[in-house]
């Protein structure tokens, strides 16, 4: 049996939410006022994460795809538990287009898309099939990494002297309607609703009374990490820049100019998402092929990652036909149509269910005693 | 089909009473091997007896002092003694040595001669009297040559076992130091000891090495590279997971943290048990030296492991794929440096790469006094003359001295091995895919470190699972008065170095 430590937990929930979010600036529809949006988003995301391990407390041991039958029955819940599997392949396969479209934009224009997809999915298939220790293990030893990283960027950034004050004022000055749209629904369900998938881990945890806490504080901490930056990136691009460039984050690392010597570190920002997308597309793989072994009751969820991985490569190689057609479906059609859903409305129907039973056996031993 | 039951029938064989008998079978099995001697006498008047020995093994003149000398002596011995008296009185009051036993297996007399004893077997005797009189050529404990420190003991092991097992015994004056002995080896029966502390080291550690050294079925151990072969986790893996080491105090204190020595006979290379990465870039000194000194040069260590696995590759990467990542005015001496060359940077560190890893090949199997004439044409003749030609450009060669010295800098040298290898798969990617090449290769890379196992131990604790408690000896090494534990990893009871009751 696998298992893993809380701080793997920790770590790897932050990478996770850190994820390809970070790639994209966090709500850059919202204009200057993006870290206010992710600031409410945060808040919202605490809580919604608190809803997943309420109800992961109330059904101990249970994997996520296992609640819907356990509550629901089996024939109204396997249908709904299966939608999770298929959607986390096909996150998997998002976050690689993410990544296929900007490695080709900034450190490989000529390298054919197929070949990074097979370079970088066969690296998390080697990884998966020696277990989800191991990934969790790379997890524990790339996010001191990743916090020394962001440390250092954030002081070149303040050497720079790029920082200008005036970018991030008037605060709200378009209203808190503008605010809120960046928070509704894309903010909270990306990075934050996501983390449902932490419920196929958490039953793996060694010590399971700290999942709560470590979760949460995990989740504050990613919020709070994806907020500093925006802010960063609002400071230093203003407005106009942070909400029209395709890759705020990546332009931001581009602006660093320390006495003429450390300059163009973009790169190294692009090893930076590369990092967290790997974890992200990982633990999307796993849960899909975790998940499917659960549903299929099969003995090894290893005979699916062969499969699995090649499913992910092939969407990520055909969902869109451009770049633009790419953000479009992740920002309009995908939050409405599959995530609010899967990440809300669902959970919330499970969460009614288990309420209810729980009064219900409250009331039967009120009655009884 | 006949042969094993024969064989059985011959290992089991028993001495029989007819003494020329049994000296005739020993003489067929030692046809041919003129070192050995049968000297007959006849003692106590009636009775005759013989001593067999190797006269290369054996002191004789202790022989003749303590063992013939005091049998001549004998007077006549009383009829009414039966055998077993006469065995009695031969080794409690005739002869004259501190290791003397018995035994009545045929085949065992052969082991026993030529391991050095001396067998003396008496007619009517059912058993033969072994006397360990040993005189073995040995050399002189020498400063080890592969594990050299500034400060530290200057002993190291030497070929012979029983002079290792005293270097460790001397250092550990307790009877918690064990060492079991067993032989492995089909023909050379090579003498292989293992050595731990009762109550630190893990049981089930101590049970699966012992274990793996059983089943090994070889017919020769001639060097305990041998028996790390056999018993590592992953034999196919670069990464060595046993540590060897030439010096007494590194093992002495490998054993105090709970690891398993393994001693093996014929060679000055003990091997450690379970091993971890992190172990394996620690050197003796640095326990030696001040603390804060010796941190910052574990620290350089580490910096270096990665400089001697990436630098040729980020070199290639960033010269063909990301010259925008280059400062401007180092790009431009950069690019007026390879002008002239006529390779794409990959084929060029390939080239110097592998010049570079002939040299030092070359240097290890030639005598001293001509290494350094190969290492002086190879680094400045060669060097020198292929930059001038325009064949490799110049920051090329600074790139492979530096990653060559780089992997000077491990204790271990099959260490520095799996590094240099890996080297040219990162150079390889780092050609075709730029950095994105390199960041797969340290995934993956890092992906098989943290699956390798040491016997149960995770080969990259205590980074990855993170033990925080043994952080205080990884990149850096702590003052010994703060290292209150053994590293939790390895040790799961006794993990208190220190009393704290006794400092308070």
């Amino acid at each position: 049996m696998e298992r893993i430590s809380s701080y793997q937990l920790f770590s790897m929930t932050v990478l996770f939410q850190v994820g390809t979010t970070i790639i994209f600036g966090f709500s850059s529809s919202a204009g200057r006022d993006a870290w206010i949006s992710c600031l409410i988003s945060t808040g919202i995301g605490v809580l919604t994460v608190s809803l997943y391990l309420f109800l992961m407390k109330s059904q101990p041991g249970l994997t996520l795809v296992e609640w819907f039958p356990a509550q629901f029955g089996r024939w109204i819940g396997t249908p709904i538990a299966w939608m999770y599997p298929l959607l986390f392949i096909y996150d998997a396969g998002r976050a690689m287009g993410d990544i296929k479209d900007l490695i080709s934009v900034t450190i490989l224009p000529l390298t054919p898309h197929f070949v990074i997809m097979i370079a970088l999915l066969a690296v998390i298939a080697y990884a998966l099939y020696g277990g989800i220790e191991n990934l969790a293990r790379i997890g524990g030893i790339w996010m001191p990494i990743m916090l020394f990283l962001y440390l250092i960027v954030v002081v070149l950034i303040a050497v720079s002297g790029i920082i200008d004050f005036r970018n991030i004022q008037p605060f709200v000055d378009k209203g808190w309607g503008n605010v809120m749209k960046a928070v509704w629904p894309l903010g909270i369900t990306q990075t934050f609703g996501e983390s449902i998938e932490f419920a196929m881990i958490w039953p793996l945890v060694k010590e399971e009374k700290k999942i709560v806490k470590y979760t949460l504080v995990a989740t504050m901490t990613s919020g709070l990490l994806i907020c500093s930056i925006d802010i960063f990136a609002i400071l230093v691009l203003s407005e106009k820049y942070f909400s029209n460039s395709l890759y705020p984050i990546y332009t931001l690392v581009q602006q660093i100019e320390v006495s003429d010597f450390i300059e163009n570190l973009d790169s190294i920002s692009v090893i930076l998402f590369l990092t967290t997308a790997f974890f992200k597309t990982g633990l999307h793989i796993f849960s899909a092929v975790y998940g499917m072994q659960k549903l299929l009751k099969t003995k090894s969820y290893k005979t699916f990652i062969l499969p699995v991985t090649a499913a992910v490569a092939f969407l990520a190689l055909t969902m869109a036909r451009s770049v633009l057609e790419h953000f479009e479906a992740g920002l309009k059609i995908l939050p409405y149509n599959l995530w609010v859903p899967l990440f809300y409305i669902l959970p919330a129907l499970l969460f009614i269910v288990v309420a209810i039973k729980r009064l219900k056996q409250v009331k039967q031993k009120n009655a009884h005693s | 089909m006949q042969m094993p039951s024969e064989n059985r029938t011959e290992e089991n064989r028993l001495l029989n009473h007819n003494l020329g008998e049994n000296i005739r079978l020993i003489k067929t099995d030692l046809d041919g091997c003129s070192d050995i001697v049968f000297r007959e006498f006849k003692i106590g008047g009636t009775y005759d007896g013989v001593i067999i020995f190797s006269r290369i093994l054996v002191d004789t003149k202790l022989i003749d002092e303590f063992v013939l000398k005091p049998l001549y002596q004998i007077g006549k011995i009383p009829d009414e003694w039966d055998s077993k008296k006469i065995k009695e009185v031969l080794i409690n009051q005739v002869i004259i040595a501190a290791q003397i036993d018995s035994g009545n297996k045929l085949n065992e007399i052969t082991e026993r001669v030529f391991s050095g004893e001396t067998v003396l077997m008496v007619s009517g005797l059912l058993d033969a009297i072994y006397i360990n009189m040993q005189k073995l050529e040995k050399r002189s404990i020498q400063e080890p040559l592969t594990d050299p420190a500034i400060r530290g003991p200057r002993d190291g092991f030497t070929e012979d076992i029983s002079t290792n097992m005293s270097l460790i015994r001397r250092r550990l004056k307790t009877p918690k130091l064990k060492f079991e002995e067993l032989n492995v080896g089909k023909i050379s029966k090579t003498k292989t000891v293992i050595t731990y502390l009762k109550g630190i080291a893990d049981d089930t550690i101590i049970a699966e090495v012992r274990n793996r050294i059983t089943k090994i079925d070889v017919d020769a151990i001639l060097e305990s590279g041998n028996i790390e072969e056999f018993i590592e986790d992953s034999p196919s893996s670069l990464f060595p997971q046993i540590l060897n080491t030439e010096r007494p105090d590194k093992l002495v204190s490998c054993l105090l943290e709970g690891q398993i020595g393994i001693l093996v006979d014929n060679t000055p290379f003990a091997l450690i048990a379970p091993q971890t990465l992190v172990q394996m870039l620690q050197a003796p000194d640095d326990y030696y030296e001040r603390h804060i000194g010796a941190s910052f040069i574990r620290i350089i260590r580490y910096l270096y492991y990665g400089v001697a696995l990436t630098l040729p590759s980020l070199y290639i990467a960033f010269s063909t794929f990301h010259q925008g990542m280059i400062p401007t005015r180092l790009l431009y001496s950069m690019a007026a440096a390879r002008e002239n060359v006529p390779f794409p940077a990959l084929i060029e560190a390939f080239i110097m790469e592998i010049t570079f890893e002939v040299l030092r090949e070359a240097g290890i199997r030639l005598p001293k006094a001509v290494g350094q004439s190969v290492s002086i044409v190879g680094a400045l003749v060669i060097g020198q003359a292929a930059v001038q030609a325009g064949i490799v450009s110049a920051p090329m060669v600074i790139i492979v001295s530096l990653t060559g010295i780089a992997s000077f800098i491990f204790p271990k040298y099959n260490l520095a091995l799996s590094i240099r290898l890996l080297r040219f798969l990162m150079m390889i990617l780092a050609g075709t895919l730029g950095l994105f090449g390199i960041f797969i290769g340290i995934m993956v890379i890092m992906i098989h470190m943290v699956s390798l196992r040491s016997f149960g131990i995770p080969y990259l604790a205590p980074l990855a699972p993170l033990t925080l408690s043994s952080l205080k000896d990884v990149f850096i090494r702590a003052p010994k008065w703060a290292m209150k534990n053994r590293p939790e990893f390895i040790v799961k009871k006794n993990v208190k170095r220190v009393d704290n009751s006794k400092n308070m």
